[in-house]
């Protein structure tokens, strides 16, 4: 499943800390959602959208791949 | 980075309470000079989680009882596996038994809690209903 979580966050000039004390979450976790190792839970994925602002299904598309970094 | 919470304490006080109750028996069969090592190495092992469980990272959030989703599920995800591997290396132990006619029943105990864990499990996570051949009622729908 491809996510944009690691496109929004550099738009907005956040760091990978940030961005998980925003979430309430590990920056290890957002490592992992970013790099496709991690599926967020439902929940989870709704506070990234809200956060960026955007819709759950613009921030996670279930046909992309993940690209390679 | 370290950080400290009361979740932080779980892992190392369940070490202490483990620890001191098998030197207790060591203590009672076999005597203070066998139980003294053994309280020991519990107290290093406690103070060791409660070291690890300060660390700013996974193994920080395992160790420390606490973490977002992904490292709890991390952590669920190691205990089935040790659940797992230890029924395993409990039913080689009974079939080893066995062989040399030997006592059987410390791994049939484990064999035996084990099962009843994993069928408390499937009532407690609410499955009975299906597990006890009931598929549930659907909800009607409108018309």
């Amino acid at each position: 499943m491809r996510n944009r979580v690691k496109e929004q966050r550099i738009q907005r000039g956040l760091s990978q800390a940030e961005l998980a004390a925003a979430l309430g979450v590990s920056r290890q976790t957002v490592i992992s959602i970013e790099s496709g190792r991690y599926l967020p839970s439902l929940p989870l994925a709704f506070r990234i959208a809200r956060f960026f602002n955007v819709t759950v299904d613009k921030m996670f598309d279930p046909e992309g791949e993940v690209p390679e970094t | 980075m370290m950080r400290l919470s009361h979740g932080r304490l779980r892992v190392p006080a369940g070490t202490l309470i483990l620890g001191t109750g098998l030197a207790a028996a060591v203590l009672v069969g076999q005597g203070w000079h066998n139980a003294i090592p053994v309280e020991v190495v519990t107290a290093v092992a406690a103070v060791g989680y409660f070291l690890l469980g300060g660390l700013n990272n996974d193994v920080g959030a395992i160790y420390g009882s606490s973490g977002d989703e992904r490292q709890q599920m991390v952590r669920q995800r190691a205990q089935a596996l040790t659940a797992v591997v230890t029924v395993l290396a409990a039913v080689i132990g009974y079939m080893v038994q066995i062989a040399r006619r030997a006592p059987t029943w410390p791994f049939g105990v484990v064999v035996g809690v084990a099962a009843a864990s994993f069928v408390v499990g499937l009532a407690i996570y609410r499955v009975h209903d299906t597990f006890l051949g009931s598929p549930g009622v659907p909800e009607e729908t409108r018309k």
